[in-house]
């Protein structure tokens, strides 16, 4: 297994230098949706809580570190923990405004989705960055200061960097007993607070580090993009994608939210490159139809699929 | 007076508008208590039905209202059709992965809008689009009454159906206990499928009746089932009163933020009530049973 992941890591750290560089763009995009799919798989997926306000992240960590960028000339590489930190703390309040009273997965859903709208509508109305339309970030010039660069290449690395980063804080997650906490109270909570667990702190805890995750991709699109906008960044649509991702690799597994993105975003992103002109939202469609089939005939993702194919179980009946 | 004549009209408008929202969100309510099962695509079939009036306008000259009666029978066979090879072979999984099919409907019906009719904003002409009506004081428009009118009527046949007749009572039963209902003899997965229907047979009505009130674009369904969703959470789940009551209360504050906050944050006004009331009364204004 050592090996394998090794001989992966080095194919990836060679691979954008035998690509062009749309397809660098395609593997950076791809990157981003795992490193996002795993943060969410944290809350989502480990501890079971069906979050829906990531996009709130994401725009928080992009919207701090570009205004700090743009008015006091904080590097991105500062504007990332102020970002970070306020993203955490949303996290912190929206987990403990909903999980105070045992409210059900529902309300946690839609109260999570509402306040992406509310976000969402309140910064499309504040001038002071750019309302609906957004901020432009001025190029500066090939630095890593500036967190800008000519080419893809140090995109690359630094997404690469995080994502792998991302997987290893999951892998340890899972390892440790904060992770054994997540999943008791995934699979049942009665249980999981009578064993001691503290189930309010336990959840706010999941929430805040899947939120301070997203915050750092948040701050990294926008310098990749250097566009950052309010439909796009707060809006749900980000946040649905990362969860049906999530789902078609499999929710709450360690790899479920790295393959998916993966063989998925390059579809998707082809698919819009080759037919997106005469046949806008496509690779939407192939989403959709995508996740509604593994549902149908892999109820528990891909991952958990093959894994039960290669021990040659049984299926499990329901 | 004008600034309290100019708010009254508003908290009309936004009663009448309510009970639109009430007529979209009574077939999800009806459809969770039944079967536990959240739809995320349930706006995006009242898109549906309205993209549908555009289709029999543009093919067939159809006036909206007069689709209607085209539409609903179509709409109920789709639900059927939906409910009996997408849902009901995944029902028995974890309520998130039915959650999730249904996100993936989202992402199909909203897209194959778009393919079709283009991201452009579509509106369909009735014969009453633009007429108005004087009560006492206050102008509103005949579409609104309209819609408001028959939202109503529905509102209390859906009462006495569920209060009187077997089929309702077969409905409570199964909300109350499935295991249960199906031991006094009811066919419960028949029940739970014209329940599916019925929910859809209710967007057939309200998609087209909406025509004059909204401009049509492919993504406006997920709002719109946040909004039933949000009626549903304000009143209690599977409270029939209370997604009355719910509805009412949304369509009021969204008509009082356009008038008051402007076009950019009123939007947002039904979620932050959402929010606020979760903050102080998480079990629901009428505080059903979750």
């Amino acid at each position: 297994m050592k090996a394998i992941l090794a001989i992966l890591i080095v194919i990836l750290l060679l691979l954008p230098h035998w690509l062009n560089p749309y397809w660098v763009h395609i593997l950076i995009y791809s990157l981003w949706f795992v490193y996002l799919c795993s943060a969410w798989n944290i809350v989502g997926g480990f501890a079971g809580q069906f979050a829906f306000a990531h996009s709130v992240f994401i725009g928080l960590g992009a919207y701090t570190s570009t205004v700090l960028y743009l008015n006091l000339n904080l590097s991105p590489w500062l504007g990332l923990f102020p970002g970070a930190l306020l993203a955490a703390l949303a996290g912190l309040f929206m987990a403990w405004l909903s999980f105070r009273y045992d409210l059900p997965h529902l309300s946690f859903a839609l109260i999570t989705l509402g306040f992406a709208y509310i976000a969402m509508f309140l910064v499309s109305t504040i001038e002071a960055v750019g309302a609906e339309a957004g901020i432009h970030i001025p190029p500066r010039g090939n630095s890593w200061l500036e967190f800008q660069f000519a080419g893809k290449l140090p995109y690359y690395y630094i997404i690469l960097a995080m994502t792998l980063g991302v997987i290893y804080l999951s892998w340890l997650i899972q390892k440790r007993k904060m992770g054994l906490y997540f999943m008791a109270i995934r699979d049942n909570e009665q249980a999981a607070a009578a064993v001691g667990i503290n189930l309010l702190g336990t959840k706010m805890m999941a929430m805040a580090i899947s939120a301070l995750l997203c915050a750092l991709a948040g701050t990294f699109w926008a310098q990749y993009t250097l566009f950052i906008e309010p439909a796009s960044t707060f809006g749900p649509l980000v946040v649905i994608q990362m969860i049906l991702f999530t789902a078609i690799g499999g929710i709450g597994t360690l790899w479920g939210p790295v393959v998916a993105p993966l063989i998925l975003t390059p579809i998707g992103e082809i698919l819009r490159a080759k037919l997106g002109t005469q046949y806008a939202g496509i690779n939407m469609i192939v989403y959709g139809s995508f996740v509604v089939i593994v549902i149908l005939f892999m109820p528990h993702g891909i991952v958990k699929w093959v894994a039960g194919r290669k021990r040659e179980r049984p299926k499990e009946r329901r | 007076m004008p600034g309290l004549m100019i708010f009254f009209q508003a908290v009309i408008q936004g009663i009448m508008m309510g009970s639109v929202y009430f007529l979209m969100a009574t077939g999800l309510s009806m459809i969770f208590s039944v079967t536990r099962l959240l739809n995320f695509a349930h706006g995006d079939f009242m898109v549906v039905a309205m993209y549908s009036c555009l289709v029999l306008f543009v093919g067939l000259k159809l006036d909206p209202y007069v689709s209607i009666f085209l539409i609903t029978p179509l709409m109920f066979g789709l639900g059927l059709l939906i409910y009996r090879f997408l849902i009901r072979p995944v029902l028995r999984a974890h309520i998130l992965m039915v959650i999730q099919l249904t996100l993936g409907l989202v992402f199909i019906v909203e897209s194959g809008l778009l393919l079709i009719f283009t991201a452009d904003f579509k509106t369909v002409p009735t014969f009453l689009t633009g007429s108005k009506i004087y009560l006492g004081p206050f102008i509103v428009g005949t579409p609104l009454l309209v819609s408001f009118l028959t939202s109503s009527f529905i509102a209390g046949f859906l009462f006495w159906v569920l209060k009187t007749t077997d089929f309702g009572r077969a409905i409570r039963a199964i909300a109350q206990s499935p295991d249960a209902a199906a031991l006094m003899g009811i066919n419960v997965g028949r029940i739970q499928m014209q329940v599916f229907g019925l929910g859809f047979l209710l967007l057939g009505i309200a998609g087209p009746m909406v025509i004059p009130l909204l401009t049509m674009m492919p993504f406006m369904g997920l709002h719109l089932t946040l909004f039933a969703f949000i009626i549903l959470v304000l009143g209690g789940m599977g409270n029939f009163l209370g997604a009355l009551l719910g509805g009412l209360i949304l369509g009021v504050a969204e008509a009082l933020g356009y008038l008051y906050l402007g076009a950019g944050f009123a939007p947002a006004v039904p979620y932050s009530i959402f929010v606020l009331v979760l903050l102080f009364k998480p079990q629901g204004l009428l505080g059903g049973r979750r």
